[in-house]
This record gives C-alpha cells, structure tokens and sequence, in this order.
C-alpha cells in the first residue's frame, strides 16, 4: 500500500518547512508542551486543508498563516491561568514576525555553524538542555553539577551563540 | 547587529522556567513585560526563540512508525477524530499530522534526557515495489530515519525527504545508509537527489568518491565493484575522487556544473560517462513533468569529442517530448511548438535527446546514434544556422517547425522562459527526418554556423518506432 500523490506532497512539503512552523508557534506559545501541542493540531489543520493549497505556491507561509489561527483558536480554549502572552502581546511578536522564509533559514544556517565553533563539552550541554523532555534541574542531576551553575552555563552559551549567529548574519549581509 | 548581553540574559531568565511550565504568574507577567517594552526587545525575543526551536527541533529523537495508521485516515477522518489532554510530543515529522493516531493506539512516553538516542534526520514518505532481504530491516513508509540506519534492498524504490529538504530516490539493488542530517554513504544503487538552498553541502559518499552538492539535483550510479558514476542534472557539485594516487587519499574536488558527468572506477581512473537515460536514474522530477514510460528506441550515444577536454554527456528522454520539455543538458532552454499549435503531432510524446549546447563549437563533430528497431529519427536543425551537407544527404525537410525557448545562461543571463507552446520563443527550428528501416547506428555531423551569427544553438534528436 503506498501514499498517494497528495498524501506524498504533503509529506515533502511538511518535512521541509515543519521547523519553521514550530518557530512561529514556540515564539507565541513559548511552554515546550504547548506548542508541542499546538504544532499537532496546526499540522492536523494543514492536512485537512490540503485540498485548498495550491501547488507551486508558498508552502511555508501558508502553514505559518493557518498555524497563527490555530494558535488562536488553541488560546481560547485554555484557562488564562496558563495562557503566557496577552492578546496585545501576540499581535505585537506576529507583527514583528513576518521574516522572510529566506531569512528564517540564513539564521538556522549561521547557528548550526555557530553550534559547531563550541568547545564539545558546551555543545554537549547546550544539545542535552534542549532535548526533548529535559530539564535544567534533570541535566544538572546527571552530570552532578547544581541547577544554578547549569543554568548559568546555558545563559553564556546561549549569548556566545546568539553574538555567533548576529555576526555571521552581518557578515553575510555584507558580502 | 549585536544586541546588548544583557537583553539576551534577561530574556534567558524570563523565559527558562515558562518553557519547562514551571512559571508561577509572576513569571509570566516579567515576560510579557520585557517583550512589550520596546521593538527592540520583541526582536531580540523572536531571535532568541528562533534559535531555541532550531535547538530543540534538531534533538528530535526517533518516531514511531505510523504509515499504516495514516493510509487508513483521509483528511476528513483525522478532523472526525477528537483527541484530549496534552500529546505526548509533537517535535518531529510525521508524528505531528498522525499524534492523533499515535495516541489512539498507544500513549508514548517522553524520552529522557538520560538516555542519547539517535536523532532522526530524514523521513522514508515512499517505498515502492521493494524487495527488503528476508534476513534484513525492512523499513516501512514514514519511518524517520536516523544516523547509522542502512536501507539495503534488493530492487525497488524508495524515497527519502532529509530535515533539510533534500530529497533523494534510491533504486535497488540498494544500500543506502544515513550518516547525518547532510550525508550518506552509498555502497550500492542508484540515486537521484535534489538539494535546496537549505541543503547545500550535502554529501553522498561511495566507495571511490565523495559528491558535495552545491545546489543541485544529480544521478548517482553505484556498482557491486564500487564504479560510480556522476552526472549533474541542475547546478553544480564537487567531486572528490579516492585513491587516485594509490594512497587511498583524496585529490583535489573537481567541480562538475550542470550537463557534466563522470565515471569514477576502483583505483580512481575518471573517465567521462557519455550517456544516461531517464529509465537508468530514478525519477525525480515532479509528477506533472514525468516522461511516460516507453519503450528504449536509442540505446546508446557517443561522439568523437575529445574526452581529455569534454565531460559532458548526453541524456535519453524515453517518451518524453512535449511542451517545455528540457532541450539539452548544459542550458535550461525548452522545446516548445511554435504557436497555439502545439508541437508536431509526429513529435508528441517522442523520445529525444538531450545534446549538450557546447557540442556546436567542436571542429568535424560526429555523433553515433545506436537505434535499436525500426523507427524514424527527426534532426531538429536551428533555422539561425546553415543547413550543413550530412543533413540535406540524408534528410528530408519535412517542412514543421519547433521552437526553442531560452532560458538563463552565461552569454544571456537575463533571459526567461514562458509556459507552454507559442509562448517566449526565442529562435525556429526545422524538423528533419529520415526512416532507419532496420536496428542500426545513424551517423550525425556538426553545426555550421552561418558568417553573421553570434549567437546559435546546437540541434536536437528525437526519435519514433516505426508501426510493426
């Protein structure tokens, strides 16, 4: 039994621009679990609407636009307990989100590089702290080291990263 | 531009404990805070998260299989499903638009960080007609892949989509293993890969050579003894040969651009590969462009171009004339009929040969077209050259035109195509015939370019079998 050609196309399609989908969502629903969530039901989306994409055209920024009203619509059915931004607040980051697909990738490009200029113990620590179902404090458990110092050693690498990525991106817009 | 350390530090602090959900209100309220107060911060915030799903994205561990689940769902069937509570996790490919299904059938635990699983790098969306070896692995459709999984297999096809977006089909017999996110290394089979932007660099390894792609899309050929065979369908790729020296070390990369080809054997000797067909690779283009399946009529090309100084080959179509159809190997020009037409009913659907443009330049140039059953073999000569004497001998004019539309290349970079027939030729070309009653090899000379030209273009062949 195999994939038809649309099932197939959306599985291209999806695989190539997932990552930046969950870009989008994490910045407006910045809880691991959450976006987790809403990327499932973004995705669930895309592929009922999938009959209304258009080949050819912009794959990204469709699902980016139905993974925005999916975040939402996932907004209004939480507690505001547990909702993290306000309704002003999300406009503002989308507002400001509108990157070109291009950009997105250069950043991705330039941080992948940047990961590779850590000394390996950094990079080992940085990839552990961001593994799915870490925590700060399970890391700092394994490697027998305090919640505090841990943290404190992800905030430099992530500025060490961060100034790495600016960087290349200046470099790069310059050549 | 730099931001301050100190705005990254604060949206580090801000954000560290409401991503693990362990914010109190408090919390929350500081991070809303800091992304309200200033366009600079709200920048500074979007980068920072920018990076942080790129850093959790690409620890994404292995996912379930769940092809069989998603054949049985229709878009409509998964929107009837209601599904409660968190989902276990939802980083990765397939498991995003089928968690729904995953926790129907079984609720996934979280990994954890304890244990360093392999991080899935590429996707299995097809596996067509496969034959896995009974005492092997068997991979089902949508199965993620990760570094160290080999695909061996013993015909068939499968097709793989990388994180990066390089899609590669390999044809058995086959063995393919994964290396990373941007690399594998075939043993064996045949591969067809289109590379993105995003996945420039990536690399397929063999036995004898290493191929970095630049931006591309490449026919890769392996044999049992190692043999590989390199052609540059799009783009452009380097290519590193081992052994050359007899040291088992690399020599320099040798860039191949696009319509070049080259074999590389056990030992290192490189030679050109003269010719592939669309039947040889599997098939990478896009559905709506796909040659129709046919049977060969030409089964082999060759001409007497230096080797030492060409490295181009020439590229079978099998059934594959029709409107925009790729007109030669080193140039993205295209066949189109010359007005609302169409192209020549007794070309539609034809097999043809993708020339290489640069074979006009070569003095006393003759090809050798193997035909292999009775069929007749058009010549399509450009009308902006002089018809030379091998054409009007054993030729006839039919008197049908096909047109050329140009497209980009390095003496008119600013040229475009249209889509479809009549629109954005550039320059006619004269259809030419004649009947090869019995399997034979048809000789073809040069181009003659007329005293006032600058510019012309190289002809094309096609070929229809004659009616049994």
């Amino acid at each position: 039994m195999h994939l038809d050609e649309s099932r197939r196309l959306f599985v291209r399609l999806l695989t190539q621009h997932e990552r930046r989908v969950y870009g989008y969502i994490l910045r407006l629903v910045p809880v691991w679990s959450d976006a987790d969530e809403v990327l499932q039901e973004t995705n669930v989306r895309l592929w009922e609407e999938f009959d209304r994409f258009e080949p050819g055209t912009d794959f990204a920024a469709w699902a980016i636009r139905v993974a925005h009203y999916q975040v939402l619509t996932w907004r209004k059915r939480r507690s505001r307990s547990r909702i993290v931004f306000s309704d002003e607040a999300i406009q503002a980051i989308a507002d400001e989100s509108a990157s070109p697909i291009a950009e997105i990738d250069s950043r991705q490009a330039a941080l992948e590089e940047c990961l590779k200029k850590l000394t390996p113990r950094n990079r080992d620590l940085i990839l552990r702290c961001y593994a799915d179902g870490s925590t700060i404090r399970g890391v700092a458990g394994q490697l027998g080291r305090s919640a505090d110092a841990v943290y404190k050693s992800v905030q430099r690498i992530r500025v060490t990263l961060h100034n790495c990525v600016a960087q290349r991106l200046l470099t790069e817009g310059n050549s | 531009m730099t931001m301050p350390q100190s705005l990254i530090e604060q949206i580090h602090d801000r954000v560290g404990r409401v991503l693990e959900g362990s914010a109190d209100d408090a919390d929350r309220a500081a991070l809303e805070q800091l992304v309200a107060s200033s366009p600079e911060a709200r920048s500074a915030y979007i980068s920072f998260m920018e990076d942080t799903a790129l850093l959790r994205w690409r620890s994404a561990t292995r996912q379930p299989n769940v092809a069989a689940e998603l054949l049985e769902l229709t878009p409509g069937e998964v929107s009837r499903r209601r599904w409660s509570g968190a989902v276990p996790w939802a980083a990765a490919v397939m498991v995003a638009i089928l968690g729904v299904v995953a926790w129907r059938t079984a609720p996934m635990s979280r990994p954890t960080a304890a244990v360093v699983k392999p991080t899935s790098v590429a996707t299995l969306i097809r596996a067509t007609n496969v034959a896995w070896p009974s005492d092997g692995t068997s991979w089902p459709e949508l199965t993620r892949l990760a570094r160290g999984d080999v695909l061996r297999f013993d015909a068939g096809e499968v097709e793989l989509v990388f994180d990066t977006g390089v899609e590669v089909i390999v044809r058995g017999p086959a063995d393919f293993e994964i290396c990373g996110g941007d690399r594998a290394f075939s043993r064996l089979g045949k591969i067809s890969a289109r590379v993105g932007v995003d996945g420039e660099g990536f690399t397929i390894e063999t036995p004898v050579a290493r191929v970095v792609d630049l931006g591309t899309e490449f026919a890769i050929e392996v044999t049992s003894s190692g043999l590989t065979d390199v052609a540059v369908l799009q783009g452009r790729v380097d290519l590193a040969v081992n052994g050359s020296n007899g040291d088992g070390h690399e020599t320099e990369a040798r860039r191949l651009e696009q319509g070049e080809g080259l074999r590389v054997e056990p030992g290192g000797k490189v030679g050109r590969v003269m010719a592939i067909s669309s039947d040889q690779f599997p098939d990478g283009s896009r559905s709506d462009r796909r040659p129709r399946d046919a049977e060969p009529i030409i089964t082999a090309i060759s001409d007497n171009s230096p080797s030492e100084t060409v490295s181009k080959f020439y590229r079978i179509i099998r059934g594959g004339l029709s409107e925009d159809a790729p007109a030669f190997v080193d140039r993205n020009h295209e066949w189109n009929g010359v007005d609302s037409l169409g192209i020549p009913p007794c070309l539609d659907n034809a097999e043809y040969v993708m020339t290489f443009n640069d074979d006009k330049f070569v003095d006393g140039f003759q090809m050798a077209v193997e035909v292999s059953r009775p069929a007749t073999l058009y010549v399509l000569m450009s009308d902006q050259v002089r018809v030379p004497e091998w054409l009007r001998a054993d030729f006839v004019d039919t008197g049908m035109k096909i047109g050329l539309d140009e497209g980009p290349n390095r003496f008119k970079p600013r040229l475009e195509t249209g889509v479809g027939t009549g629109q954005s030729i550039d320059t006619t070309f004269s259809v030419w015939c004649r009947v090869v009653p019995t399997p034979s090899t048809v000789m073809l000379g040069g181009v003659v370019p007329s005293a006032d030209l600058e510019g012309y273009n190289m002809y094309g062949v096609a070929v229809v079998a004659l009616p049994e």
